[in-house]
């Protein structure tokens, strides 16, 4: 006999619950939340409805997905989340053994020692990995570029040539234009 | 004759509480205090929070469900393998402490982590990433992404990438050297 938990999970499952109703709430609770603190409609506390509105729409649009796209959200976001909790759980293991040496509350101790500097730019990066990694091994990234779509005239080749001047070119005007180092001695005000 | 422990265990397994239970509470808790730290919803949204960590730990316990795969070895191993490099860690510390090194958490040992924060920091990502690995954590996304782990890439794809970090670190490495240079 099935355990209680399989049992109702199969009994969700037959019912949409993974498919098309904790889509529909993620989605409402995100934006609505977002909304909320971007303000982009004034005060949120003066526009509930307007904010409401929005985020009910865009996931009555999210519900509509798994018909109208033929995408399984349900196995989508399971790896996704599963994955998501795998990179929290190293990052924390990672904390935890340095948090034998250093005192409480490392995130801050960490803030105070390293202050503004590149080591932050360092661990956004190093997010942004991850986040991408993620992204794909997840499959989500299939959502971004659906098979049969995009620029079928270039090949493949050109594409990734095209990727890798793209990311030199963003990295070189990162690091020296928006990075504040001139050569020459000219140095920014 | 069987410990009470054993039937207690066999018990949950049999009842789901490892493969589903557990997963879930875990999953709850994480997703939900690290939204209440990083509040990326702003103040008082402890209601969408909920909501959210909620929803990403129902999808985490239909995972079981919808791919075949048991996370629960994944799991037991990684926290298995955490502590045990606490403890070892711990002994490690307690040895140093014996020898006449500085207290733990006392402000020589502050010091002391001040000045070594770079090189402990480097090595707890890699026993982390190192745990990752040894738990089937690579097994794991491999298996989940869509193109096995090297996501549908060929060799010289993946060299190529390779090279192109590289490259990366390269600029970052010249620039900075510039930018100490300038002061």
């Amino acid at each position: 006999m099935a355990d209680p938990f399989t049992t109702t999970i199969l009994k969700l499952q037959q019912m949409g619950f993974f498919k098309f109703l904790l889509p529909f709430i993620f989605t409402s609770a995100v934006f609505y939340g977002l909304l909320r603190k971007s303000q982009i409609f004034g005060p949120p506390e003066k526009n509930v409805v307007v904010n409401g509105v929005v985020a009910l729409s865009a996931a009555f649009m999210i519900l509509a997905i798994p018909i109208t796209q033929g995408i399984d959200p349900e196995k989508l976001w399971s790896i996704y989340f599963v994955q998501s909790t795998t990179a929290i759980l190293v990052t924390m293991v990672g904390i935890m053994i340095a948090g034998m040496i250093f005192p409480p509350d490392l995130p801050a101790h960490l803030a105070k020692v390293f202050g503004k500097g590149g080591f932050w730019s360092i661990i956004m990066v190093g997010g942004l990995i991850v986040g991408l990694v993620i992204l794909f091994t997840s499959g989500m990234s299939g959502i971004f570029f659906p098979a049969g779509t995009g620029p079928t005239w270039l090949s493949e080749d050109v594409l990734l040539t095209i990727g890798v001047l793209v990311v030199l070119m963003i990295t070189v005007v990162v690091l020296f234009g928006l990075g504040g180092v001139t050569s020459g001695g000219g140095e920014k005000k | 004759m069987t410990s009470p422990f054993e039937t207690f265990i066999s018990t949950a397994i049999q009842q789901g509480v490892f493969a589903f239970y557990l997963p879930f509470l875990l999953v709850l808790t994480l997703f939900f205090g690290l939204l209440e730290k990083t509040k990326p919803f702003g103040d008082n949204s402890k209601h969408i929070n909920l909501i959210v960590s909620l929803v990403a730990a129902l999808y985490v316990m239909v995972f079981n469900q919808t791919m075949s795969m048991a996370i629960t070895n994944f799991f037991a191993t990684f926290f298995t393998e955490t502590s045990l490099t606490l403890v070892t860690l711990l002994v490690g510390l307690m040895i140093v402490g014996l020898l006449g090194g500085p207290a733990l958490g006392g402000k020589g040992w502050e010091d002391f982590g001040k000045k070594v924060m770079g090189g402990v920091l480097l090595i707890a990502v890699i026993v982390g990433f190192y745990i990752f690995s040894s738990s089937g954590g690579f097994a794991l996304f491999g298996q989940m992404a869509p193109g096995g782990l090297n996501f549908g890439l060929s060799e010289a794809d993946i060299i190529m990438i390779v090279f192109l970090a590289l490259t990366v670190v390269a600029i970052w490495y010249m620039s900075r050297g510039e930018g100490g240079e300038k002061q």
